[in-house]
């Protein structure tokens, strides 16, 4: 598969999708490209052997919003070609596209139908796979400055090739937002879901293996909140628990992420994420369990240091530093990763 | 939002509900009943504006209305009649609008004069209830938290006085009669001038309202396309657990937009209204509060708001030099 050749058809046809839904006046339309030199430090994201190399990285991203007096429809689609010098097995396009239909009614009763895929194409590994989720939910206000969201979720991830690390998930989400203030937004929410593993759950059976899959109870406590003034400042902090007909994989995890966004100066802006997690697994296990196939997948710890320089309307400098300390496939170990990127952005 | 409507209504509601409380000092009460003053006078002069806007109203379809009758010498001294009245009604309105606009910023900077002692008061008071509950003096602790809450209250009227926008520009239409004299047409063009001059003053604080809405719009944009980097290409947050509303941080799906409050609020307001001589200027108290929509929608209502103050402004110009030039002509025949 040649990658450029399916990079400039992916890319093209979005690009008429976007011309398209411009040619129709009621929608607004934004593009977004973006392009540059990243360093990665550990490419394939290993613990033990470290490769680094120099990656091209093409980002496109076009958004379309289409508001009526009750309807939003809204759609995102946003596509990146990363090409590694000299490792052509880690060349690989990643989508994603986003989508939601939104009613709105008059005492501020909101209903949506939001639709999420996510599709990564290794272009040289049998290692492609593809992510879809639904939401179906609520938002209503309790009082005037207080609302609560609720809502019900489906979704699954399909491997290319082989079901073993496929599943599907189901789940139902509570959330109570309140204004604090004019600047700041609290958030507190529960998230429940149910998991199902296309393989075999390996448990205590006699013969090491028994005829059930694996199933997973995930819920998730978060409590968020967002300050708006001269910055953009989110924190959240969520709590996780995860119990597993297969052991192995019951844990009891922490995390806090923090978002922040400033800008020092007229045509600068800083924006940082820093997230921290503490994992605890609730039985011992030798570390061999794959809990995730791809590396990329699993989110523990970062550091993200961006700076931009607008030097017009539509185009901007970019430099950004990130710093990972992220679990590996292999349950408990962690791979370490720096990355730079120096590249341009236009957005029109 | 905040029309001059619902200014009016702040303050009455702020007169009324004038309690004092003897834990405040007594700088902040003394500021607290400066402003209620002010507010009064504010009331009364907008209320007599009002009133007088009526009668202008009522004055100029009469005025249609004489016109549209076959001349005769009865009609046209009753139009006469007419135009001066309107002559003086314009002069009253005049100084009514003056009046209520320095009024209007009087009240600003007492606003703020209070606001600023309010953030030390409700402190002072926050702690001396702390001490209160800690010795468990429980009328103190009560009239210190009752204190604080009247602060809080008071701090919130302030900013909302602050965040409004001016008050409503009435732009009155000024004729030329054949019997003006020189004089009479200068103080026409005076007043002109003076709409066109306020007119241009409200200008400048639509644009730096503008500049506030295109500032956090772009902010909360790029902070979205930030978050959505991470997810798309970093080592990122795509696990079994992932979630469209909690693996990744939208600022516009995470309560700025979907569940703004204000968007909620926003959503079918309109912002102008369609009357030619009224120029009711409107724009949202706290941009933060907005979803990045409704971001969008004010600043395109404000863009035209802008385009349309300076028209307006211009051709005020154009015709006080008119009447000015007039003015001359006129003066140089009667010599």
């Amino acid at each position: 598969m040649n990658p450029f050749r399916v990079a400039i058809k992916l890319f093209s046809m979005t690009f008429l999708l976007a011309k398209l839904a411009l040619a129709q006046s009621a929608w607004q339309l934004t593009s977004r490209l973006q392009t540059g030199v990243e360093y990665d430090s550990n490419i394939y994201e290993s613990t033990a052997r470290q490769v680094s190399t120099s990656v091209g990285r093409f980002l496109m991203q076009n958004r379309a919003l289409l508001t009526a007096q009750h309807w939003r429809i809204s759609l995102d689609y946003a596509g990146a070609l990363l090409v590694y010098q000299n490792h052509r097995d880690e060349n690989k396009l990643l989508q994603d596209a986003n989508g939601s239909i939104t009613w709105l009614a008059k005492n501020g009763f909101r209903l949506y139908l939001r639709g999420q895929g996510n599709l990564k194409l290794y272009l040289q590994s049998p290692t492609d796979y593809g992510t879809t989720s639904g939401t179906l939910g609520v938002i209503f206000p309790l009082t005037k400055k207080i609302f609560m969201e609720a809502g019900a979720e489906t979704g699954q991830l399909d491997y290319a090739r082989g079901n073993n690390f496929d599943f599907t998930f189901t789940g139902a989400s509570l959330a109570l937002r309140r204004q604090l203030g004019a600047k700041a937004m609290g958030e507190a929410a529960v998230v429940y879901r149910k998991l199902e593993y296309a393989r075999a759950s390996f448990v205590n059976a006699p013969a090491n293996l028994d005829p059930e899959t694996q199933q997973d109870d995930f819920t998730a406590l978060r409590l968020s909140a967002n300050y708006s003034k001269h910055l953009l400042l989110q924190g959240r902090l969520e709590l996780q628990r995860n119990r597993s007909n297969r052991g192995v994989f019951g844990y009891n995890r922490a995390q806090l992420h923090v978002l922040v966004g400033y800008p020092p100066l007229p045509h600068w802006l800083v924006r940082v994420s820093f997230l921290l997690q503490r994992k605890r697994y609730l039985d011992a296990a030798p570390p061999i369990s794959l809990p995730e196939l791809d590396p990329e997948r699993e989110q523990s710890n970062h550091l993200v240091l961006d700076i931009s320089r607008d030097l017009s309307q539509t185009l901007a400098l970019l430099l950004r530093l990130s710093h990972h300390n992220n679990e590996s496939p292999v349950r408990s170990f962690f791979y370490r990763k720096t990355l730079l990127f120096a590249g341009l952005e236009m957005r029109f | 939002m905040f029309t001059s409507s619902r200014k009016f209504l702040l303050l009455l509601l702020m007169l009324g509900c004038n309690s004092s409380l003897r834990a405040q000092s007594s700088e902040t009460i003394q500021r607290k009943a400066e402003l209620d003053s002010l507010a009064n006078k504010f009331v009364k002069v907008h209320a007599g504006q009002v009133v007088m806007s009526r009668r202008a109203d009522s004055l100029a379809q009469a005025i249609t209305r004489l016109k549209s009758r076959p001349a005769s010498p009865l009609n046209e001294r009753a139009l006469d009649a007419a135009y001066r009245d309107s002559q003086t009604l314009a002069d009253t309105l005049q100084k009514a609008q003056s009046e209520e606009q320095y009024l209007d910023q009087l009240l600003r900077q007492k606003a703020e004069h209070l606001l600023k002692n309010l953030s030390h008061e409700i402190m002072g008071l926050v702690q001396n209830a702390n001490e209160a509950k800690t010795q468990r003096d429980q009328k103190k602790y009560a009239q210190f938290t009752r204190a604080a809450q009247v602060c809080r209250q008071w701090q919130k009227q302030c900013q909302e006085i602050l965040a409004s926008p001016p008050t409503t520009i009435l732009i009155y239409e000024v004729r030329v009669h054949p019997d003006d004299d020189a004089a009479t047409l200068l103080r026409k063009a005076d007043f002109l001038h003076d709409q066109a001059d306020r007119l241009e003053r409200e200008g400048q604080r639509l644009k730096q309202k503008l500049t506030e809405l295109r500032e956090e719009a772009t902010l909360r944009s790029r902070m979205t396309e930030f978050a959505q980097d991470l997810a798309l290409l970093e080592p990122s947050n795509e696990s079994a657990q992932r979630n469209p509303n909690t693996g990744r941080s939208d600022f516009e799906n995470s309560g700025f937009n979907d569940g703004s409050l204000a968007g909620v609020v926003n959503a079918n307001r309109e912002a102008f209204s369609s009357a030619e001589v009224l120029i009711a200027l409107s724009w949202p108290e706290q941009v933060s509060e907005l979803s990045l929509q409704d971001l969008s929608d004010w600043q395109k209502r404000l863009r035209q708001a802008q385009k349309r103050l300076h028209t307006q402004a211009d051709s005020l110009k154009q015709k006080a030099e008119e009447l000015e030039a007039l003015s001359r002509v006129r003066q140089e025949l009667q010599e």
